[in-house]
């Protein structure tokens, strides 16, 4: 029987058609093995195991319609055809149907194993990790990452993952994948931490022939697998995959792709139609799959397996060119994107070819307009705009307003009889003294990290008892004179300064405290405990303390840089260091400090935000005995909506109708932040008199600096109505874009 | 060596335990262990043993006793002291964890390297025996009487290998703190609780 076996690249990440040929060979070494690719570039064409090479020009070059005639003649002859790659399986199962003797899934079946929902999943006991479509606004997909924590993947709906730590990497490696994909409907993932396993399987019209698991027992830098031990999959696993695949009439090879978390929790993160690459192991274990494969569509017995050990690895081997495919030159290293050295076998651009076809549309998921909080628009339809001159900074008082009025009612409910919660306005947020003004209307406190910034805040009215001192230049220029509620030291020289003068009776704050640096943190702040030397010093110097001032402690993380979940990490760390630190110095912990750089929706608009803050603070006040105060310092929660940026079009570039990229008169150096997280952009309707939220799309908004990182949003959805003139709010640009706005580019 | 023989060899060995002076010293050190401890674990590694201190502490032969406040200048600890600082940091998180002590077997090119490198740093390996060696682990319950082993030294998780292997495990005793004598199942193989269980393969 003639068995044609495609996906044949044997690189670090490889296909899997090398491992079927061997285990197929192993079964049936008379039959004829025809390897087919569609690269020369494939190694796997090399492999002495296949009888013949059929190697295609590439997927951009084929006519689809005339290669499907081909692989049905070949089908109609006799012959067996075993798609090894994934886009070759949709394709496959579109052009040809269920043409007798190929061995790969229906497309009905491939729908619903389609990532990231993989529907197919709900009949099985595997969870799937959140995701969210890349096609949502840049603020939700921020959300998201916030909300699940760093890292995250990147995926295609078709294949390829890519791990990502900040928001910028996301944009650069999305941006990657759109490319390479040619798709705009990507999506995010949550990261699961825990090890790989597998579940191949072969099955045939919805009979499931074979299953083998592989856990992976090491794998390489791009997580593919290099080693692994093969076993039988649970029973009832075993089970729960023969009715789902008897109802997805599943024929051919399968691979179901999980992560097992630390409490043993499977979660399924691929389903392949295609053996693994890994399959060979499979058949050195005693499992050979393809053979099963083939001898139910045959009816012909292979030979017996023999199982030399459940434990295979990977090997780089030398082999033989075949002299009939001569190895091309490579051209030389290029610092250009290219596709073809991570995908020799060609599937970005079979991608591009299905795209409409047997793959949705590019804008089929395409958000127009994205929602905007009504006090924002309220605020903003109160601006005379003909009166602005752009780019302009404008204020929104009843956000500023309601925020601060929310924080202030959360403080509240957070105290208890013991403890109470305090909450302290970052004054390097933003100075701006309609957000103080409000911040000493709502009873917040301040927090400083300058001696220009306390005399201002003095100046304005705020008592000393209402200030809260951090960083490390708390004194400069000129120290003052004013004795504040606390002071947290950011090293041990500073804490060692601190007590000398509280000797002297020149105490700078009534609680003296310590900045703590988590030891799993990048941070240049803080107190290092990295060494059980450093803890000693610290708890010396704490033992110094003079009695009659009260001791704190301090950890500052941007919850919205580090994520959500590692910021309650940190708190927990910190509790737990706080804890040691008075057992040992003996001297009581008065105030605890949190600090967070938080999204304002997080802190303000999460129910489970302030549950998890109350069962906190609750633990806090059970484990510190001397606790009387907890401070929160929400950064630039209190200030990031209150403000938008309105600038105006200056010109409009198209691609035949719609709009691809407009410049105005803002910038970089008034929205400094658009590179660290999204900001909500509204247009304004002049015809309608009215601001409309923009959702994602595929335009994008150019500064006008002559500067390449002047771009101020990527991937959003622009009105083809848009005129030049016309008005943009850059909203969320209250807090570093306005206290870090640099002039620049204007002569000065 | 009989297996049965260098068993009896360590049979009265305790698992080890760091010692603590009275004082400052030690419980600072044993309280920053803690607390870093705590620093690296997530609620998504919490049950996970602990790999932070992997470069941190280098193996090779520690003088007994060791006390807490040594643990940082020690330029090498052996692997009693990292199977001690791994149950330390799981006992603090809550999490259950018996002292395990094992009984490899290694050919020998391997058994004379590391009496070279003991006998280079002027102590003698006591923890070796023919081609066999004592070694200490962490035994970790993960469910009805069912242990995964975690090798503090080698920051992985250890499979029973009761065949013949390279380092393949030749005895073991697990110091299970749970009553009564129910057999312990370790990857498949059953393992009585606090009495070495020794593997029926003959050795060289």
């Amino acid at each position: 029987v003639q068995i044609y076996v495609s996906g044949l690249y044997s690189g670090p990440n490889p296909s899997p058609g090398v491992g079927i040929a061997r285990s197929l060979r192993l079964a049936y070494p008379n039959s004829l093995l025809i390897g087919v690719d569609y690269s020369s570039r494939s190694s796997g064409i090399h492999w002495p195991e296949f009888d013949r090479i059929m190697l295609q020009r590439s997927w951009g070059e084929l006519d689809l319609s005339a290669y499907g005639d081909t692989i049905r003649g070949v089908l109609l002859s006799g012959a067996i055809w075993i798609p090894s790659l994934d886009l070759e399986a949709y394709w496959l199962a579109k052009e040809l149907r269920e043409c007798v003797g190929l061995l790969s899934p229906p497309l009905e079946a491939l729908d619903a194993t389609r990532k990231p929902e993989i529907a197919a999943h709900r009949l099985l006991p595997f969870a799937i990790p959140p995701y969210i479509s890349m096609m949502q606004p840049g603020p939700a997909l921020n959300s998201f990452c916030r909300e699940y924590g760093w890292p995250i993947w990147v995926k295609s709906p078709y294949y390829e993952a890519r791990r990502v730590t900040d928001w910028q990497e996301l944009n650069t490696v999305a941006s990657v994948l759109r490319e390479t994909w040619s798709t705009h409907d990507l999506f995010l993932q949550a990261h699961i931490s825990g090890n790989e396993e597998s579940l191949a399987f072969a099955a045939h019209q919805g009979e499931l022939l074979s299953c083998i698991w592989m856990k992976k027992k090491d794998i390489t830098i791009e997580g593919k697998t290099w080693a692994g031990r093969v076993s039988l999959p649970p029973p009832e696993i075993a089970d729960s995959l023969s009715q789902v695949l008897r109802y997805l009439r599943w024929t051919g090879g399968g691979e179901l792709e999980f992560v097992r978390d630390v409490r043993d929790q499977l979660w399924l993160i691929e389903w392949n139609p295609r053996f693994p690459a890994w399959i060979y192991g499979g058949t050195i274990a005693g499992y050979n799959l393809p053979a099963d494969l083939l001898s139910k569509y045959c009816g012909v017995e292979p030979r017996p397996p023999s199982q030399s050990t459940l434990e295979f690895v990977r090997v780089v081997l030398e082999i033989p060119a075949r002299s009939d495919f001569p190895l091309l030159e490579t051209s030389e290293p290029s610092v250009s994107f290219s596709l073809t050295p991570k995908h020799p076998s060609g599937m970005p651009l079979l991608a591009r070819r299905l795209r409409g076809v047997v793959l949705p549309p590019q804008n089929v998921h395409e958000s127009k307009f994205a929602d905007t909080p009504a006090s924002m628009i309220k605020d903003l339809n109160n601006a005379r705009l003909d009166d602005l001159k752009t780019p302009v900074p404008l204020f929104l008082p009843s956000v500023a307003n309601s925020l601060m009025k929310r924080i202030s009612e959360l403080s509240t409910r957070l105290s208890s009889g013991r403890v109470k919660t305090l909450i302290a306005y970052s004054i390097k947020t933003n100075p701006d003294v309609r957000l103080l003004n409000l911040a000493r209307l709502h009873g917040l406190m301040v927090e400083a990290i300058s001696a220009d910034e306390l005399s201002t805040v003095l100046r304005m009215g705020f008592s000393a008892e209402t200030v809260v001192s951090n960083g490390p230049g708390k004194a400069w220029p000129t120290a003052c004179s004013e004795r504040v509620l606390a002071s947290f030291c950011d090293s041990l020289e500073e804490l060692e300064r601190a007590i000398i003068l509280a000797r002297r009776g020149r105490a700078p704050a009534k609680i003296i405290g310590v900045r703590i640096k988590p030891p799993n943190v990048r941070s240049r702040f803080g107190v290092r405990l990295d060494t059980s030397r450093e803890f000693a010093r610290l708890t010396n110097f704490v033992r110094m303390i003079p009695s009659d001032l009260e001791f704190g402690v301090h950890f500052h993380i941007a919850s919205s840089a580090l994520g959500i979940p590692a910021w309650w990490g940190v708190f927990d760390s910190t509790l737990n260091w706080a804890l040691a630190l008075e057992n040992i110095a003996k001297k009581r912990i008065a105030c605890l400090d949190l600090g967070g750089g938080w999204f304002p929706e997080d802190l303000l608009n999460s129910d489970h935000t302030e549950a998890h803050l109350r069962e906190a603070i609750q633990r806090t006040e059970r484990a510190l005995q001397g606790l009387s105060r907890v401070i929160l310092e929400p950064g630039k929660a209190l200030s990031q909506p209150t403000f938008a940026v309105i600038m105006k079009v200056l010109e409009i570039r198209r691609n035949g109708e719609d709009i691809s990229e407009i410049v105005v008169d803002g910038s970089v150096g008034e929205v400094n932040q658009s590179q660290y997280y999204p900001h909500t952009p509204l247009a304004f309707d002049s015809k309608l008199r009215k601001w409309q939220g923009l959702g994602r799309g595929r335009s994008r908004i150019l500064g006008r600096l002559c500067m390449e990182n002047d771009i101020l949003v990527e991937d959003v959805h622009l009105p083809t109505t848009l005129c030049v003139g016309e008005f943009i709010a850059f909203c969320d640009s209250g807090a570093y874009d306005r206290s870090m706005a640099y002039s620049f580019g204007r002569g000065t | 060596m009989e297996i049965v023989d260098a068993v009896r060899s360590w049979d009265r060995l305790a698992p080890s335990e760091l010692m603590s002076h009275e004082g400052d010293c030690c419980r600072i050190t044993r309280a920053w262990f803690v607390c870093m401890d705590r620093s690296y674990v997530d609620s998504q590694s919490l049950l996970s043993p602990p790999t932070w201190f992997a470069g941190r502490f280098h193996w090779g032969p520690s003088p007994w006793p060791v006390y807490w406040c040594q643990l940082e200048s020690l330029e090498f600890v052996d692997c009693g002291v990292f199977a001690a600082l791994c149950r330390t940091a799981l006992d603090a998180r809550g999490v259950a964890s018996w002292a395990l002590q094992v009984v490899q077997q290694y050919p020998d090119h391997v058994i004379s390297n590391w009496k070279h490198r003991w006998l280079s740093q002027g102590v003698e390996p006591t923890w070796i025996n023919g081609n066999l060696v004592y070694h200490e682990g962490c035994a970790l319950p993960v469910g009805a009487n069912k242990i995964k082993v975690w090798d503090p030294t080698d920051f992985c998780w250890l499979s029973p290998h009761f065949s013949q292997s390279f380092g393949r495990t030749a005895a073991v005793r697990v110091h299970s703190t749970e009553q009564g004598g129910s057999m312990l199942s370790w990857d498949g193989s059953n393992i009585p609780p606090r009495i070495w269980y020794m593997s029926c393969a003959s050795n060289g």
